[in-house]
């Protein structure tokens, strides 16, 4: 059973529609990567699944239930993406009263995760920096072995080894059998960590599906330099997507994106002079910018 | 394909009186500082206006009654102001009480419900398992409990005073005054709490919270002025003074609308947050 099932999910704000008949369903220990520019509905999204917020149409499920029944939520870990104004409270007496109240005093691993954030909990909550903040946002939302982690902009704020400590922690709730949706900005870390991928534009679903898969119909960015005139270029182009071929001083310079059985291309580069070559993995700004283009067409 | 182990504790969430003690607990512990700037400020008001009883004769006080105008003492409650309780009615608990405690009330409402969704804190404690309903009546309770530490401490002031300059009033008017201020300003209090709870918007529970109080006073004032006794009839604060707090104590059909309103004021704020967005 999905931990997670949209079905035709709108939710407007006055006269702005911020999701628009979203459909989708997140599995059992994925990590499901939610991308999209600003205003894409990313956080509107989150917040329906936190049932901080109710869908003004379509249904939402949750581990089973619905988000605005509170008992799903003993069972759901969230770092929103702004901590709350919590005035003179030390990051420990933060911590003691979420554990009051999830009824769950469960110090240890509260200290645990504070520890490998090297989060100093004696700090008032006010002094903390930005990544000070979202480490304890992280130890508050993973302190009760959550099954369901949701994630928006987690790592704002964090320094390279808080954002490397952040990955491995991500990395250890699935394998202990944690759901993970994260929404994030930050392309590379999503590229990393997710297993699946959700991408809105303006309030729509443009992409959905396995990361791997859904970066492979992006195919992968190709450069050749080869020795020879441009009209030798043409079975070379005939195997890539939106090929551009240059030539002068005596080379020839293929750039697209290659999609399929890499022999093929391998075996009609044999039969080139070839003088560099470079093929690479597309990014996932290159996915995404192929959405939101072809969105807009 | 992974599957999550059940959460060992799954049903050790916090249904009702626990979760709403947890919330209430979370508020006191956040505004200790302001309930204790607060509780000064009230106590030390009404030590000020205490020990000013010894430097009043009767004679003089009686005298200068009698030349203002008949309605400007109803309306201050002037013709007892020669007696220790007329003194404290007029001053502590007939004016600068009611008034201050009301506008204490009415920021106190909407700060713990608007505020705190504004600055993230209802969010926050949403995201754990405890019911809307909790988060909001944990911050009314919280309210109550506010509102009855500041009344507790200007009374306690205000006894230890009157037996410093020698007034001559006893514990239990003092505490029935005490217990007539509370049932006045709690209504304020469920009113702010209930405009933020339903619209997430502080300025707008401040504002109508704090119109529907002035408005209060007003047709007290008036009252008398104008000879319309409707007026009387309903506004709040005259229910409250023309009882005279210190002489009568609480009133017992005031009471009781102020419990059944704040009471209904609840139930209908919990009714609208569960079916609202947070902002």
């Amino acid at each position: 059973m999905p931990v997670i099932e949209l079905h035709n999910v709108i939710k407007d704000f006055g006269s702005l529609r911020a999701l628009d008949r979203v459909t989708a369903a997140v599995q059992p220990g994925d990590i499901v990567g939610l991308i999209g520019p600003n205003g894409s509905g990313k956080t509107t999204l989150l917040r329906l699944l936190s049932g901080l917020t109710h869908p003004t149409a379509g249904t939402i499920r949750v581990l089973g239930s619905t988000p605005a029944d509170w008992r799903v939520r003993q069972r759901i870990g969230i770092v929103a993406a702004d901590f709350p104004a919590l005035g003179r409270q030390t990051a420990a007496e933060t911590i003691r009263y979420v554990a009051r109240l999830r009824a769950r005093p469960d110090w240890g691993r509260a200290a645990d995760l504070a520890g490998t954030l090297d989060l100093d909990l004696d700090r008032r909550v006010a002094h903390l920096s930005t990544g000070n903040h979202q480490k304890l946002g992280i130890v508050l939302a993973l302190m009760h072995e959550p099954e369901l982690i949701l994630l928006d902009e987690p790592t704002t704020g964090l320094d390279p080894v808080a954002q490397r400590t952040f990955r491995q922690l991500i990395f250890a709730e699935q394998r202990r059998g944690a759901t993970i949706v994260l929404s994030s900005h930050v392309l590379s870390s999503v590229r990393t960590l997710a297993t699946h991928l959700l991408a809105l534009n303006t309030g729509r679903v443009v992409a959905a599906g396995p990361v791997d898969s859904t970066m492979d119909a992006t195919g992968r960015s190709v450069h050749v330099r080869f020795s020879g005139l441009e009209n030798e270029a043409a079975e070379l182009t005939e195997l890539l997507v939106d090929a551009i071929v240059r030539s002068g001083e005596g080379f020839v310079d293929v750039h697209g994106a290659f999609r399929g059985d890499p022999n093929g291309l391998i075996d009609v580069l044999s039969g080139l002079d070839v003088v560099d070559f470079v093929m690479q993995e597309a990014k996932l700004e290159d996915l995404l910018m192929g959405l939101y283009e072809a969105e807009a067409r | 394909m992974h599957t999550a182990a059940p959460s060992p504790d799954a049903a050790a969430s916090r249904p009702g009186v626990s979760a709403v003690v947890a919330v209430a607990r979370g508020q006191l512990e956040r505004r200790r500082r302001a309930l204790a700037a607060w509780s000064l400020a009230l106590a030390a008001l009404s030590v000020l206006y205490t020990s000013f009883w010894p430097a009043f004769d009767d004679n003089a006080l009686d005298a200068m009654i009698e030349n203002l105008p008949s309605e400007m003492v109803e309306v201050f409650g002037y013709n007892s102001i020669g007696t220790p309780a007329g003194w404290l009615t007029t001053t502590v608990f007939g004016l600068i009480g009611p008034l201050l405690l009301s506008a204490f009330a009415i920021a106190l409402g909407a700060g713990s419900v608007a505020g705190d969704e504004k600055e993230g804190v209802l969010a926050f404690e949403l995201a754990q398992p405890i019911p809307r309903h909790a988060c909001a009546i944990g911050r009314l309770v919280a309210g109550v409990a506010q509102v009855g530490v500041v009344i507790a401490i200007t009374v306690i002031a205000t006894m230890a005073a009157a037996r410093i300059v020698g007034m001559d009033i006893g514990s239990r008017q003092l505490l029935g005054a005490g217990v007539a201020l509370f049932t006045f300003v709690v209504p304020w209090l469920a009113l702010s709490w209930l405009i933020a709870i339903a619209s997430g918007r502080r300025g707008e529970s401040i504002g109508v919270a704090t119109g529907v109080a002035v408005l209060s006073y007003a047709l007290h004032v008036l009252e008398p002025v104008t000879g319309y006794s409707w007026m009387g009839r309903v506004s709040p604060f005259h229910w409250y003074v023309e009882n005279e707090p210190v002489i009568d104590g609480v009133d017992r059909g005031m009471a009781i609308a102020a419990t059944g309103g704040t009471a209904l004021a609840a139930i209908v704020g919990c009714w609208l947050f569960a079916r609202r967005d947070l902002k």
